[in-house]
């Protein structure tokens, strides 16, 4: 069957280009959107998915890791009295302005994490460690904001809201949804983004083993106004659906996805239909001979299986180019395996599905034909 | 010598198209038996109904009114997946054009009917291989449809149409594009078809032909009109 099949695709091999094109295309562009839809969703929870925290209590309002609001600091001295909770660390996170040598003006995020329990501390570190935020000044930069901050390197200075700090861990893709991230200590950036001491965006908790996290935010929730405990995963979650919800993120990405689909099918579905058609009388040959419908429809199948399996592996190596490309950028992000299965199974949705026309026209095809 | 055995019959069989509001009887309730050992000759002008009598006894057209069996079996009640099977196990094709498919080599052509039926693409190609060498175009086997002259296309199918050793071997103007060795050469191994037990029926404008015939069929009008068995 494949053989045949692919003495069909052989004996026409612009079309059979044509429709392996189409599927390299479509393919190649739902898996470009899916890595940056996958990436900037990644950016919108870095901070809640690269905590420690096993629960992060915010005010009752915030449904959104990148608005927190704030909480008062009284909340964590009475967060230390509920069974099962162990660690109590307040975040802030403010916004302020670095300025470059060049006397540009960059406004980062500062994000404030309490040592020496750092249940937010700066993640994927190339260079330095996360107790250089405890030296005076100390704030970590990341390698793809380095450049966009004239260049600095480790130890050098960088004014933040007019004051003199210095950059202690340098990240690599530690970044933000909202632009920059800067961490530092509490305290610091409570100065630096002009917080009250007495508040904090956040405060997270670690739970004692043994403790299930969901108890413990349940007596939470039950025991205070003013303030909501989340455990990590669930407020990672809303965090992704406030931000796609009210961003248009998801529904721009998901529609251009349909297009390329449908257009992927187009392209194919014309491309086959009109192979087809130029062949009408070898089919009608074939069933003329003795081939069933269910035969000539296994060869039609078979053609779109073969120019899906080579599309898909094209759009692949594509794809896996791309991903290392501008990761060198800063957009870095990972294919998991669902992904490609997904992309796998939207290249046979439309290779199949673009040879339905094919198929139907071909079933029609009278074996009778053959002696007109 | 055994008995000729009737491989098809057509009882009253009438084959009607519509067209819009145009209703075309292109067979009028015929009936007619194909038998065994015997090369029988459709004669008729254009129009008069021969492509349809013999698609009826191909099984590639189910008749509008009548019956129609081929090897005892009534066809009208059949599946397309039976028909299919039916025609594969019974009944070679050569059509007026050769009707050779075309992205296949000639080896691929002749074994198509064999991997049909089931067989393994090697066991398929090593038969039809043997068949293609009775014809003398094993040198050609490599080569697609587009590379043969005409008497080539003709014997790979001819080669296509007997690999599977069917009974009935159908005709569609076999000689038409063939000059006039090439025609005697066709003619001749028709006939040792039908003397080897086969059932040949042949559609010809071609007088030439008769002299090749048991039986001549003359088809006008959609009717049978005159039947002659030759001395």
């Amino acid at each position: 069957m494949f053989r045949q099949a692919l003495q069909f695709i052989n004996y026409d091999k612009p079309k059979a280009f044509g429709a392996t094109l189409g599927v390299l295309v479509a393919i190649f562009l739902i898996g470009q959107q899916a890595g940056i839809f996958i990436f900037l969703t990644s950016l919108m929870t870095t901070l809640v998915d690269n905590s420690k925290a096993d629960i992060w209590v915010v005010n009752d309002k915030a449904r959104d890791a990148n608005r927190l609001g704030q909480v008062d600091m009284r909340y964590a001295r009475e967060l230390k009295s509920i069974p099962g909770v162990d660690i109590v660390s307040p975040l802030v996170l403010a916004g302020a302005n670095a300025k470059l040598r060049n006397g540009e003006q960059l406004p980062v995020q500062l994000v404030g994490v309490e040592a020496p329990e750092f249940l937010l501390e700066p993640w994927r570190v190339i260079k330095g460690s996360k107790y250089g935020l405890l030296d005076n000044g100390g704030v970590s930069v990341d390698v793809f904001d380095i450049n966009s901050m004239d260049s600095l390197e480790l130890g050098e200075p960088l004014e933040i809201s007019g004051r003199r700090s210095y950059i202690k861990t340098i990240t690599r893709g530690a970044r933000g949804f909202g632009g920059s991230l800067l961490v530092t200590t509490v305290n610091r950036a409570r100065t630096l983004g002009k917080v009250p001491a007495n508040k904090a965006s956040a405060i997270l908790l670690a739970v004692r083993d043994g403790f299930p996290a969901d108890s413990v935010v349940a007596a939470i929730n039950r025991s205070f106004f003013g303030i909501r405990a989340w455990e990590r995963e669930a407020f990672s979650q809303q965090t992704r659906k406030e931000n796609l919800s009210n961003s248009g993120i998801g529904t721009s990405t998901f529609t251009l996805i349909i297009f390329a689909i449908i257009s992927g099918m187009v392209i194919i579905g014309l491309t086959l239909y009109s192979a087809a058609i130029e062949r009408l009388n070898d089919y009608a040959t074939m069933k003329a001979i003795g081939a069933s419908n269910g035969y000539v429809t296994r060869i039609i199948l078979s053609q779109a299986l073969l120019i899906a399996i080579v599309g898909f592996s094209l759009a692949a190596v594509l794809l896996v180019g791309f991903r290392k490309g501008i990761a060198g950028a800063g957009v870095i992000f990972e294919y998991g395996w669902m992904l490609w299965v997904g992309l796998l199974l939207a290249t046979l949705l439309l290779s199949l599905g673009g040879a339905l026309l094919a198929i139907f026209r071909i079933r029609k095809v009278e074996p009778a034909s053959v002696f007109r | 010598m055994p008995e000729p055995e009737v491989l098809a019959r057509l009882e009253q069989a009438k084959k009607i198209y519509q067209s819009g509001d145009t209703t075309i009887t292109a067979l009028d309730s015929t009936t007619m038996e194909v038998r065994s050992r015997e090369l029988v000759l459709v004669e008729g002008p254009s129009g008069s109904g021969k492509t349809t009598l013999i698609s009826l006894i191909g099984c590639v057209i189910y008749p509008t009114e009548g019956k129609v069996f081929v090897r005892n079996v009534h066809t009208s009640g059949l599946n397309d997946r039976q028909l299919s099977k039916l025609r594969l196990e019974n009944i070679g094709f050569v059509f007026q054009n050769f009707n050779l498919i075309a992205p296949f080599s000639a080896l691929d052509n002749v074994a198509f009917p064999l991997r049909l039926m089931g067989k393994s693409g090697k066991d398929a190609r090593q038969e039809a291989l043997a068949q293609l060498e009775k014809l003398g175009l094993a040198g050609r086997r490599k080569n697609r449809p587009k590379e043969l002259s005409g008497g080539q296309k003709q014997r790979v199918a001819i080669a296509r149409a007997l690999v599977t050793n069917p009974r009935i071997l159908l005709c569609d103007e076999p000689t038409a594009s063939l000059d006039h060795t090439s025609l005697e050469k066709i003619m001749s191994e028709l006939r040792n078809l039908s003397r080897e037990g086969k059932a040949v029926v042949v559609v010809t404008h071609d007088p030439r032909l008769e002299e090749y015939a048991d039986r001549i069929v003359r088809v006008e009008d959609g009717r049978i009109v005159d039947e002659k068995t030759s001395g």
